[in-house]
């Protein structure tokens, strides 16, 4: 090929209208998804909050927790079962935080497209749409180490009732298998607080900086030269 | 990832490597919002004015003044900046009366405003009247003269462009879009006035109120500039509905 001739190459129209999509994806994310999640999570987080106060009250739902004595008392047979309750609730988050990465990575994609050609000056709406994507790379990352490590509590909890059937006459090891299903109920509550929170700081981050994530650089530059 | 990334629009008197004064394109930057449409009966220019308080005196912000009896100009940023830019502009009109016995065409009294615009950089002399940086206001420049009437826009670059009809500042591509959409040559004074007003309140964040805009017009019929008082503003206001 001659020097004179080089070729031009433009975006691909497929690529475009990928763009364009997540981009409409993104919209309908920061209108409708996340707003919702974020009600939902919050008035979860206030029930899981407010698990234990109700217990006084009597009420007998299927989420009550169990008191240490009762895995003192409880027959070896049902000991050994999983907890149920938490295994259910463990479902849900693992829903919850594939959900989030989801969202997150579908907005994380329009903007990673839509920076612009690297230039020497005026980058700021670019710093702007950089820092976006570090963020919400971030808490992907985090959400994806919180579903890698689902199964530590399910190990940990499986040791300790081995522990139990080799030693069943020690009753601490009951308390402690009673200790940890205890703090694994408190974990939900605040992860659907983080879940919530999460949810909320990202999205007023996109939604404060948006106008700059779509257009980082301003157009009105260009009958000056 | 980019070391040498924006060194270049530190200095104003520094080209890129891409030939661009970044300096001047962050000007461009300071410019609000303000609307201007021009037809064959005259010229209309509307532009916001933000009430940050409800006991700010809203005759204090002025955002259309007046040059000379035939131009006036709306302006769009920083305020000050505008003030000597205007001065400057008055002082030309006027020079030009009296040199010449007749009022200044349009153009060259735009030529002379945009003569300002660049006479900035960092290294001055002293008792030379120059800016450290380029000014960071637009002016929407309406006017009449022998040629009729003319719209003319001038940015911080000191470039002046005719437009027929032109939205500035932030958010102005949709408000630009839409005066292509409904622009006609053969438009009267006050549908003009309509169009502006109306373009204006798409982009607006607030509703439009008697106090929180300007408009101004200058007509051929009366060869003479006219801000619009409360009560005339009402009612032009009154017909967008």
């Amino acid at each position: 090929m001659s020097k004179n001739n080089s070729t031009v190459i433009k975006m691909d129209e497929q690529v475009l209208k990928y763009k364009e999509d997540l981009y409409e994806k993104t919209v309908h994310h920061l209108k409708v998804t996340i707003p919702k999640k974020i009600a939902e999570y919050q008035e979860l987080a206030k029930s899981y909050g407010q698990n234990s106060e109700n217990e006084q009250d009597g009420q007998t739902s299927k989420k009550r927790k169990l008191d240490s004595e009762d895995y003192v008392l409880m027959p070896i047979e049902d000991l050994i079962k999983t907890n149920r309750v938490i295994m259910e609730t463990h479902q849900k988050f693992k829903k919850a935080y594939i959900e989030l990465i989801e969202t997150f990575s579908v907005i994380r994609g329009w903007i990673s497209l839509n920076i612009p050609r690297i230039e020497d000056g005026n980058n700021f709406g670019v710093d702007v749409q950089e820092d976006i994507i570090t963020q919400i790379t971030k808490l992907e990352e985090v959400y994806t180490s919180l579903l890698d490590g689902s199964e530590s509590y399910f190990a940990s909890r499986a040791s300790l009732v081995k522990k139990i059937l080799k030693h069943k006459d020690i009753e601490a090891y009951r308390y402690s298998l009673a200790q940890v299903d205890e703090k694994e109920f408190t974990r939900f509550s605040f992860s659907y607080f983080d879940l919530a929170n999460n949810y909320a700081t990202t999205y007023s981050l996109i939604v404060k900086n948006f106008a700059k994530l779509e257009t980082p650089r301003p157009t009105n530059a260009s009958n000056i030269y | 990832m980019f070391l040498t990334r924006s060194e270049y629009d530190r200095g104003v008197n520094t080209f890129s490597p891409e030939g661009r004064l970044f300096q001047v394109e962050y000007a461009l930057e300071a410019i609000k919002l303000g609307i201007g449409v021009q037809c064959e009966e005259g010229v209309v220019l509307a532009v916001e004015k933000r009430l940050t308080s409800p006991l700010l005196e809203p005759s204090s912000i002025q955002k259309v003044v007046e040059i000379d009896y035939h131009l006036i100009c709306a302006l769009s940023g920083l305020v000050a900046d505008a003030r000597t830019i205007i001065d400057h502009a008055r002082i030309e009109t006027q020079n030009h009366r009296f040199n010449y016995n007749e009022p200044m065409g349009v153009e060259s009294c735009v030529q002379s405003i945009c003569d300002l615009a660049l006479r900035f950089g960092e290294n001055r002399n002293s008792g030379e009247e120059r800016m450290s940086r380029p000014f960071g206001v637009a002016l929407l420049i309406a006017g009449i003269d022998e040629k009729g009437p003319s719209l003319y826009y001038s940015d911080p670059s000191g470039t002046f462009t005719q437009f027929h009809a032109k939205a500035i500042g932030a958010g102005s591509e949709g408000a630009q879009t839409t005066l292509q959409e409904k622009y006609s040559k053969t438009l009267t004074i006050a549908e003009c006035q309509k169009l502006a007003l109306t373009t204006l309140k798409q982009v607006m964040e607030e509703a439009i109120t008697t106090t929180n805009v300007e408009l101004a017009v200058i007509t051929k019929a009366d060869q003479k500039f006219k801000i619009y008082n409360k009560e005339e503003l009402a009612t032009v206001i009154q017909t967008l509905e």
